[in-house]
């Protein structure tokens, strides 16, 4: 259970301008040439994956925590050999991704986000269950075995004939992790597995992955999601990562705790004004306030309020929220989110 | 409880078939297509019956070192051409079919290799192409009045259109490779749309080359469609074997059947290794740059 599965050494990823000594190629440094004399410049550097190093378990549910533009889906990419790193390497289930490329290949899966990429849309579900398990070579009667399993575990039995033009975005999410059922291979990657999908599905999706592919079959789950409560369900470590750097490692639970420094206070408001929290920032005893707005017109949001002991700022709250024109529907002592780890760590919010 | 698979040569051949299969269904799948498939071919046979009831006569002279006859000449010059350009597009549109219907990521992340990939993206076109000869072939017989002679050079024939066909493979990866080098998705490549205006110009698939004037005959000399075509129908047609018929033929002063021949096994031996490189520097440069995948 300790062995790493996936580790990263200094990893990164850079876009846009390069020194040229960098290309290694002749036809790249040649490319680079023209495309320079074509658009005098090639814009601002972006480090998408930043000297990232990481270990994995044999087994764990691993968790990649960011907003969007954190450099999650480029960390998957270089981990599946889709791009190539600018520095430093990996390894995947004990292969190079720059040396041994085929290896890393026949150790993994990959689920990519929206269920929209992967299919081919004419063909039936049964039938693409078999084109895929075809390209990871599965013998005919074992191929034929799975599928049947695959139908019968994913629920789609009833569903093979048809073809995925026609199907539930839950549905075609589904039939992709199909391939990861079909191939249990030692390593499974997930970017936003449940990105667009209803609760229902999403629901069904995670169950999938947690106590079937991760528990039953033992697969290593490496997933990305901006989603929190997705992380902090699944996952049995998660890594905060912002503008390409891995801020943060740990178990749910302990990096909740890190950023618990005294009490937690959490209102629901309506009539809130812009300022509210400013306001309330400005009270004795008060750490730090996090607002968010459900609803901008009718002023409906939550407020977070970080203090070293509520029953002591709670009357003065309570007043000034009055004051402030605002109405509190609730107010409540709870426990920091992994959303607050991550306001701790990078000084933003996970969906701003 | 997890397993790593690898594709040995089995594994390989039977997802080859796979993609065979794929494709067939795809193809068919929209049952009208593959019937407007079949009267585009009948029409097609039917404009060129038409100009040679008008032309054929004017031509006839111009077509004596293959037979004489325009309808089996042009009729060939199209099945021939069919087979080509096949293998000049597959690649480009393999890949880009793959791009963006979102395939691409999922093929090369999966243990198949690049030559699986060329191959399984590609074949698909054959497959079709096969089929299209064949009707051809039927309609032209059966319809048009394609002459076939039971005892015409049919396996010399074949091994003229492979070796055209393997130079033409070697281009189109090269045309293939500049969607990774300079973002062809647009559906032009250059290199293709290069060879295909000499390929209607001056290749002879239409009219014979000794119409044209030197210059042009001259152009035609620069693609491997030339040479496969002039020497399958000599050898299909009968007509004057030991004629030369491009300009290039005096300047060996070989027989211009084995002068055809060691021209296109030139063309494959440059082609098809540079095309390969290619294709393999612009994933390279692609798996580099970030631009190889839709998914972001």
């Amino acid at each position: 259970m300790s062995e790493s599965v996936i580790e990263t050494f200094d990893l990164t990823k850079r876009f846009g301008a390069k020194p040229l000594e960098e290309w290694r190629g002749w036809t790249e440094q040649l490319t680079h040439l023209v495309r320079q004399k074509l658009r005098r410049k090639e814009g601002k550097e972006i480090i998408a994956v930043d000297h990232v190093n990481l270990k994995v378990k044999r087994g764990e549910f691993f968790g990649l925590l960011g907003p969007n533009g954190a450099g999650k889906t480029t960390l998957i990419k270089l981990l599946t050999c889709l791009l190539y790193p600018d520095e430093g390497t990996a390894l995947v289930n004990g292969f190079d991704v720059r040396k041994q490329r085929d290896e890393v290949r026949a150790s993994m899966n990959v689920i990519i986000s929206g269920g929209w990429l992967g299919f081919n849309f004419f063909l039936t579900v049964q039938q693409n269950l078999e084109f895929f398990a075809r390209l990871y070579g599965l013998p005919k009667q074992l191929a034929q075995e799975r599928i049947e399993e695959t139908l019968t575990v994913l629920d789609l039995k009833d569903q093979r004939e048809e073809v995925p033009l026609y199907l539930s975005s839950g549905m075609r999410q589904k039939l992709l992790l199909g391939k990861a059922f079909l191939v249990k291979a030692p390593v499974l990657f997930l970017d936003e597995p449940t990105i667009g999908l209803d609760p229902r599905a999403a629901y069904n999706v995670r169950d999938f992955v947690k106590n079937k592919l991760n528990r039953e079959y033992g697969i290593t789950v490496f997933m990305s999601t901006h989603y929190m409560e997705e992380a902090d369900l699944l996952c049995d470590r998660v890594a905060i990562m912002h503008e390409g750097r891995i801020v943060a490692v740990d178990i749910p639970d302990s990096l909740k705790l890190s950023v618990k420094k005294g009490d937690l206070l959490e209102l629901k408001v309506t009539n809130m004004t812009p300022n509210l929290a400013e306001r309330i920032k400005g009270l004795d005893g008060v750490d730090d306030v996090v607002a968010h707005i459900m609803d901008p017109v009718a002023g409906v949001g939550f407020l977070r309020v970080h203090t070293p002991n509520s029953r002591e700022i709670l009357a003065e709250l309570t007043q000034l929220v009055e004051k402030e024109g605002a109405e509190i529907k609730f107010i409540r002592n709870v426990d920091p989110t992994l959303e607050d780890v991550f306001i701790e760590f990078t000084g933003k919010r996970l969906r701003e | 409880m997890t397993e790593e698979l690898r594709m040995d040569r089995r594994a390989n051949l039977r997802a080859i078939w796979t993609f065979v299969k794929r494709d067939l269904k795809i193809w068919t799948y929209f049952k009208l297509n593959f019937l407007i498939d079949l009267a585009g071919i009948f029409s097609n046979l039917a404009i060129y019956a038409i100009i040679a009831l008008v032309a054929g006569e004017i031509v006839k002279s111009f077509l004596k070192p293959y037979g004489g006859d325009y309808v089996s000449y042009v009729i060939l010059g199209i099945i021939f051409n069919t087979i080509l350009s096949t293998s000049l597009s597959a690649p480009y549109w393999g890949t880009m079919d793959a791009f963006w219907s979102g395939r691409l990521e999922i093929l090369m992340v999966s243990p198949i290799s690049t030559p699986l990939f060329i191959t399984g993206t590609s074949i698909g076109r054959y497959v079709r192409t096969f089929i299209s000869v064949l009707i051809y072939l039927i309609f032209g017989v059966l319809f048009f009045g394609l002459k076939v002679d039971a005892t015409a050079g049919y396996g010399l024939a074949v091994l003229y259109i492979l070796l055209a066909a393997v130079a033409c493979t070697g281009l189109g990866l090269m045309g293939a490779s500049l969607i990774y080098f300079i973002d062809a998705r647009g559906g032009q490549d250059p290199v293709r749309w290069v060879v295909e205006i000499l390929v209607g110009l001056a290749s002879g698939v239409y009219y014979p080359l000794n119409i044209l004037p030197e210059w042009m005959q001259w152009l035609g000399c620069l693609i491997p469609h030339t040479y496969a075509l002039d020497a399958a129908r000599r050898v299909i047609l009968g007509g004057g074997i030991g004629v030369t018929t491009l300009p290039i033929h005096s300047l060996f002063g070989l027989n211009p059947l084995l002068t055809d021949m060691l021209l296109l096994v030139a063309f494959s031996v440059v082609t098809m290794p540079l095309g390969w490189w290619m294709y393999n520097q612009g994933v390279r440069k692609a798996k580099t740059d970030g631009r190889l995948s839709r998914w972001v």
